[in-house]
């Protein structure tokens, strides 16, 4: 068998077999596909020159339905005609981002095109720098795609979906931009800045099956009350009934969280408060196993108090201090910068991956790998690619000798960066 | 007999080297394949039900089992692809990432075990295990890895070459 060349050319046999030996383990064809499908483009091209049969798998069209890598990299500074032909080597393409094409080039004669070529498009990106192309863009792309069903606008283009292709679309992305309101009756995913409307439970209930709702400027003063929403994000929240008739919520973001917030079913918890509280998890989440600090700042800033504590945190990312009065039983994956001065060292029975700034000195660390018998990572953060604290004179490469010759345990891995 | 009785009952799963393990129906459950046996046998006896799976070694079954046992009171939630794939490659959770960890030839036996057993999580994990060993390796890196025979000829990876420039922005 062979595969169509754009370029004319010879062609290439290529092997297709019900199985592929990896390592000597025969792996049937669609297991290996499946391997491949989480990988990105470039991966996916040294792929194709591993074997025949791997040219053969690597060559599926099913691997390109979100061929999104693919795209960015062809379709700049190319004519129509060439992005027909690439096009056309890639019919189950699902997704199209013309975000890629320079603004100018977009026309009624290239979607048109696509259309033909390409008629199973659902995921569609757009992102006009000038709002009137942004209309028109807007307007072709639906009038040619009146079906897509995910569709993102990006950046400052002030186009809507109109209400007729808001009854199938699933997914919405206006980036950070004001929403007005709308409803549909398909909608699963909404992303936007904020409600121009404010009114956060009438969009929910307007759009009935909404999971992932997202609007990072909003402030949440009402009690929600959905029983899909799985995820939410807002800036700040602060009624304390907001999320308690939300019963499917499983993932919070919120830069800021007042005292009293909370909810049971929660698992994961991004906020970029900066002194936790200590009734943060334990009245205010307590299945919450991820707790990820999200602050934009350079510096770590949140820091835990004393008397902390979760039987459920497993994840514990992004912290400037914790003390050592802090009960989490659980904890597998710890990230913190650890100030200088802290004289501290962890003690966590399930810790597995540990994330430090540096640590103040050997001993802390050496008594940190005997306290966490678990443990099989620790990733050094600071510039200087420094294991410990260390004078001026001091060079990391005899830091990393010493670290060597310590005879810690064998299956702990030590990294930088 | 009501869910919750079903779930606590023992079944006893059998490996193709005639091993048995008993554990609870909750856990057997995890695997479509199993659950659907298990259906067609009807648990409405006391006796417990002895599942055959001649193809799953006992060495492989155990680890699956304590896959399961470790993952039995996951909440399923209603996600769809769409907001799965946001998960990043590297985003595995700290306990998988330790199961997975041994050999390549356990880690493809488990792939084969979660295709056939039918356990959707079990396979996204070694699948993305395999693919993490995978991502950012080279053509010449990717046979080392996994033992792989170069059968193109010279002229063949010449064309392979040109078609992949084909892809990359010039």
């Amino acid at each position: 068998m062979s595969v169509n060349r754009p370029m004319g050319g010879p062609t290439i046999d290529i092997c297709y077999s019900s199985t592929i030996p990896l390592s000597g383990v025969l792996l049937p064809t669609e297991l290996v596909l499946k391997v491949l499908s989480e990988l990105n483009l470039d991966t996916l091209l040294q792929c194709k020159l591993v074997s025949r049969a791997f040219y053969g798998v690597a060559s599926d069209p099913t691997l390109c339905k979100r061929l999104h890598l693919l795209q960015r990299m062809y379709i700049r500074r190319k004519s129509n005609e060439q992005l027909f032909a690439f096009a056309a080597r890639f019919p189950m393409l699902e997704e199209w981002d013309f975000r890629f094409h320079k603004s100018m080039d977009v026309n009624k004669d290239l979607v048109e095109g696509l259309c033909d070529i390409l008629p199973g498009l659902k995921h569609i990106q757009i992102a006009p720098q000038l709002s009137c192309m942004s209309q028109r863009l807007y307007e072709l792309v639906t009038f040619y795609y009146p079906n897509i069903t995910e569709l993102t606008i990006h950046a400052t283009s002030t186009v809507y979906p109109s209400s007729a292709s808001l009854s199938s679309l699933v997914s919405l992305n206006v980036m950070s931009r004001a929403l007005p309101c709308i409803s549909s009756p398909s909608l699963k995913r909404l992303q936007a800045g904020i409600l121009e409307s404010g009114a956060v439970q009438s969009l929910i209930t307007g759009c009935p099956k909404l999971l992932d709702l997202r609007l990072h400027k909003q402030d949440l003063d009402e009690e929600l009350l959905s029983v899909c929403l799985t995820r939410l994000q807002v800036n700040t929240v602060v009624h304390t009934r907001a999320l308690v008739s939300c019963p499917s919520l499983r993932r919070f973001d919120a830069a800021r969280i007042a005292e009293g917030v909370g909810s049971s079913t929660v698992t994961e918890v991004n906020t970029a408060i900066r002194d936790m509280r200590c009734d943060l998890l334990k009245q205010g989440f307590p299945q919450c196993r991820r707790l990820v600090n999200i602050s934009d700042k350079v510096l770590r800033t949140a820091r835990i108090p004393p008397g902390f504590r979760s039987d459920h945190l497993e994840v514990l990312l992004n912290i400037a201090e914790l003390p050592q009065e802090c009960f989490l039983p659980n904890l597998r994956v710890l990230e913190i910068a650890m100030p200088e001065d802290s004289t501290f060292c962890f003690r966590f029975p399930h810790l597995t991956r540990l994330t430090v700034g540096l640590f103040k000195d050997k001993r802390s660390l050496v008594k940190t790998v005997e306290g966490c018998p678990f443990l099989t990572q620790i990733r050094f953060l600071n510039k200087r690619g420094m294991p410990w604290r260390v004078g001026i004179a001091g060079s990391a490469d005899d830091k990393w000798h010493e670290l060597a010759q310590l005879g810690l345990r064998t299956d702990v891995e030590f990294k930088l960066g | 007999m009501t869910e919750e009785n079903t779930d606590t009952q023992m079944v006893k799963l059998c490996s193709s080297d005639d091993r048995e393990f008993e554990v609870e129906a909750k856990v057997a459950k995890m695997s479509v394949t199993i659950r659907n046996m298990l259906e067609d046998l009807g648990l409405d006896n006391d006796e417990v039900p002895n599942i055959p799976l001649p193809n799953v070694n006992s060495q492989i079954l155990e680890m699956v089992i304590n896959y399961c046992k470790h993952h039995k009171d996951d909440v399923v939630l209603a996600t769809d692809d769409e907001t799965t794939r946001e998960r990043a490659l590297e985003d595995i959770d700290p306990w998988d990432q330790k199961f997975v960890g041994a050999d390549q030839g356990t880690l493809f036996e488990l792939i084969l075990a979660a295709n056939y057993l039918d356990i959707k999580s079990l396979l996204d994990l070694t699948c993305k295990t395999v693919a993490n060993m995978i991502k950012g390796k080279d053509a010449e890196e990717i046979r080392k890895t996994f033992n792989i025979q170069n059968d193109f000829t010279k002229e063949e990876e010449e064309q392979v070459r040109k078609e992949n420039e084909w892809c990359e922005e010039k």
